[in-house]
């Protein structure tokens, strides 16, 4: 909905005094005769409901120009005034009057079952604020057009209860008037239990503005319940009058309430000058300015997340991460500096309705988002960090078990079996023949160079050689001349680099390429190093299986080593299409 | 003459050496000592661990291409641990007549230690069959050697170790017009040119191996 200038604001609000004062003339000078004691109380309530739905009604469209309630409020004033067209003892105001004299009952219908939103949303709603219309214009139209209602002359009060007197008796609960009735009740019972349900299913930040309005609503729709049932249980008509007051009583309060609803989230926004005061008292420590934020916009619920750019995800306020995604029931403001965003609020949907407020307590506490924001990326790289670590410290304890395995089953076993051959022949020396000695003797010799050659590739696997003597380029064609899946390596730059460097992106070859082989089924591979501005990059992509868990152990440690040089390690591998692993290694 | 900083290896080796009718004239323990005895006594051959103090890296490879270039007469054996091809081929990219690559463990056959002493000594190239292996292992995608036949294979293996025809013919139990149309297929079939020399043929197939 527009938000309302100011000069179609001030036309709206001299038309509803206008409209007021026609309706305080058309009851005076109308024709009819309003009994003298009477007339006082009922000018007052009358003006003094129209104007306050009207005044207030544009206060509302001004505080929440997303919401229609302050629309309906006003079009419930002008409605209001509107049916004292019967007054005039004519034909043409019998006629306005019967048709309009209770739309206002149907816009109250309206506001109350849209509260706070003024929208139809769903179809309860949809069926009261359907019902609540055809119960006023169309029905009146069918009693004045089809039943011809009859104009009385001017000598008594004017009809259709504009001003509240004892009934004349003439009503027929055998008639059509009774199911009416029994509508009308049916239609603002349920009414009642909408608005008890949704204040019931409120948060507390809804609640407390939509308690003032709730409480109004409950109250005046009660009145008119009893009213209404007083008329059917023929309750005795001073009674009904009594009723029929406080209803108008109620109606008149009833605005005010809302006021003062509205009232309540001003008075919120004044609490942002103590929030702010409050955020620079101290450090922050993780929760503090969450809490802050929350008992400032009365939402306990509510839930701060930061976001960090180069991990492109949001974390909580102690380092952890979070998903962030809409949910049922929760809205989410982001709030941002100089264009990009560093933290999200998830809250009760109602502070949407408030986006000023929220937008005030984001400023003041933009500086505070902001240091914490740091803080959380600090806490959040420490988790890192330690977890890295752990899992690093952890690879070299599995890697030196697995050498301790190898040395343990391979060359170890072997060169027992030499010195168990030697001492044999030692033995034999004199008794068996030379023959069988050297049988022996070769038996021993295939053991060593067994034991020399499995030695040969454990020292390789634990260190290659050629990638302290000659570089990275011979030693990854080395690994690609070794490798059981054809690998090509497309030229590597012919300098050095730093040693750190140099065996990382070794490693990474490595590994990328014994999974290429272990896993992928692949049937080649393409390794290439290439410079770029700040570093190194490598990249290993294979044709093979795809599917490789990035988390995994093996990919994992290469990333934590990548990591630990301030490098990245980004893998791709859908499922059927290849793995690409990449790693940036920054080098001077 | 023998350089290695391992005593006893050095020992073992200069043994075997002399049981197999070498004269080792020096026994050295790193690079520099085997330099300085070279430029006093020049021998026919070296036999040098690729590893020695200070750096225990490359040094017998670094002493290898500067015996090259002074004592261009003298062979150079290298005995590594690592089956390196990339150490080989800088080996025999430096252009020397006269060098070899040969794993350490090859010492334990005597036999097989002083045929490449000797073919070093008389200007020939020796490549380890370890090398060679791992060079025509090696899987490709678009492999040239699958269109040589498996005797085609053996034979470019034996030329890649550094042999003669005639050391062909007499590996592989083949006559020499054999021999000779083997290697011819090879090189045709892979496209290369057919060099004048054993020496020469070794870089070339070694270079085409590691492309």
């Amino acid at each position: 909905m527009q938000r309302l200038r100011p000069r179609t604001r001030a036309a709206l609000a001299a038309a509803g005094a206008a409209a007021g004062v026609a309706a305080a003339a058309a009851l005076v000078w109308g024709g009819y005769q309003v009994p003298a004691d009477l007339l006082a109380p009922t000018l007052v309530l009358d003006l003094a409901v129209g104007w306050s739905f009207i005044g207030v009604g544009l206060v509302a469209w001004r505080r929440r120009p997303d919401s229609r309630t302050g629309l309906l409020m006003v079009v419930l004033g002008f409605a209001w005034f509107a049916r004292f067209a019967v007054a005039v003892d004519s034909r043409a105001g019998f006629v306005v009057g019967v048709l309009v004299g209770s739309v206002y009952l149907s816009v109250l219908v309206h506001l109350l079952a849209t509260f706070p939103g003024g929208r139809v949303q769903d179809r309860t709603q949809r069926v009261l604020v359907t019902v609540g219309y055809l119960l006023s214009a169309p029905l009146d139209a069918v009693f004045l057009f089809v039943f011809g209602a009859q104009r009385q002359l001017g000598e008594g009060p004017p009809p259709n209860g504009l001003v509240i007197a004892p009934s004349n008796g003439e009503f027929d609960p055998s008639g059509v008037d009774l199911a009416v009735q029994a509508v009308v009740v049916v239609l603002f019972g349920s009414l009642l239990a909408t608005v008890f349900t949704r204040w019931r299913a409120a948060g507390p930040a809804q609640r407390r503005s939509l308690t003032p309005g709730a409480v109004g609503a409950a109250l005046i729709v009660g009145t008119i319940l009893v009213e209404r049932t007083a008329v059917l249980l023929l309750i005795p008509p001073a009674v009904g009058v009594a009723l029929a007051w406080s209803a108008a009583v109620v109606l008149v309060v009833w605005p005010l309430a809302l006021l003062l609803g509205l009232l309540r989230s001003q008075l919120d926004r004044s609490a942002v000058g103590p929030l702010i005061v409050e955020l620079g008292a101290g450090l922050p420590v993780p929760e503090r300015l969450r809490s802050a934020l929350a008992a400032t916009l009365h939402d306990p619920s509510l839930e701060l997340a930061y976001w960090l750019p180069e991990r492109r995800a949001f974390v909580d306020p102690a380092g952890a991460p979070v998903t962030v995604a809409p949910a049922r029931g929760r809205a989410m403001t982001y709030l941002e500096r100089d264009g990009a965003p560093i933290a999200v609020l998830v809250h009760d949907p109602v502070l949407a309705a408030e986006p000023e407020l929220v937008a005030a307590v984001a400023a003041g506490a933009g500086l505070a988002v902001e240091n914490d924001r740091l803080h959380a990326e600090v806490r959040s790289q420490l988790r890192e960090v330690q977890a890295s670590r752990a899992r690093i410290v952890e690879a070299a304890d599995g890697a030196r078990r697995r050498v301790e395995r190898d040395l343990h089953d391979g060359a170890q076993q072997r060169l027992v079996t030499v010195a168990l051959a030697l001492r044999l022949a030692h033995t034999q020396l004199g008794t068996a023949t030379s023959a069988e000695l050297a049988a022996l003797l070769d038996e021993a010799g295939a053991e060593l160079a067994g034991a020399l050659a499995e030695l040969r590739e454990l020292a390789r696997g634990i260190y290659p050689v050629l990638l302290t003597d000659a570089g990275l380029g011979p030693a990854l064609d080395s690994l690609a001349e070794r490798c059981p899946v054809p690998a090509v390596v497309a030229a590597v730059p012919a300098r050095r680099w730093a040693e750190a460097v140099e065996q990382t992106c070794y490693f990474v070859v490595s590994e990328a390429l014994a999974n290429a082989v272990k896993h992928a089924r692949a049937s080649q591979v393409a390794v290439e190093v290439r410079e770029t501005g700040g570093g190194l990059r490598v990249e290993v992509a294979d044709d093979g299986a795809g599917g490789a868990d990035a988390g995994g152990s093996g990919l994992r440690g290469l990333a934590d080593r990548v990591a630990t040089l301030g490098g990245e390690l980004t893998v791709r591998s859908p499922r059927g299409g290849g793995t690409r692993v990449v790693g940036t290694v920054p080098c001077a | 003459m023998v350089a290695d900083d391992a005593a006893l290896f050095r020992a073992g080796i200069s043994r075997l050496l002399a049981d197999a009718g070498f004269d080792v004239t020096a026994q050295v323990g790193d690079a520099a000592a085997l330099l300085d005895a070279v430029d006093r006594d020049p021998p026919d051959a070296v036999v040098v661990d690729i590893r020695m103090p200070p750096t225990h890296t490359t040094e017998g490879l670094d002493a290898a291409r500067v015996l090259a270039e002074r004592h261009p007469g003298t062979g150079v054996l290298v005995l590594s641990a690592h089956v390196e091809p990339h150490y080989a081929m800088r080996l025999v990219e430096s252009g020397a007549s006269g060098t070899g690559y040969l794993l350490k463990e090859r010492v334990a056959d005597a036999g097989e230690l002083a045929d490449a002493v000797r073919r070093v000594a008389a200007g020939g190239v020796v490549i380890d069959p370890g090398v060679v292996a791992q060079l025509v292992g090696r899987r490709r995608v678009h492999d040239p050697l699958a269109s040589l036949s498996e005797r085609e294979r053996e034979v470019l293996a034996v030329m890649a170790e550094g042999r003669s025809n005639q050391a062909i013919c007499e590996r592989l139990f083949l006559s020499p017009k054999t021999v000779e149309a083997y290697v011819h297929n090879v090189f045709t079939k892979l496209d290369l040119h057919q060099a004048a020399d054993t020496n020469r043929r070794v870089l070339a197939v070694l270079a085409h191996l590691r492309a």
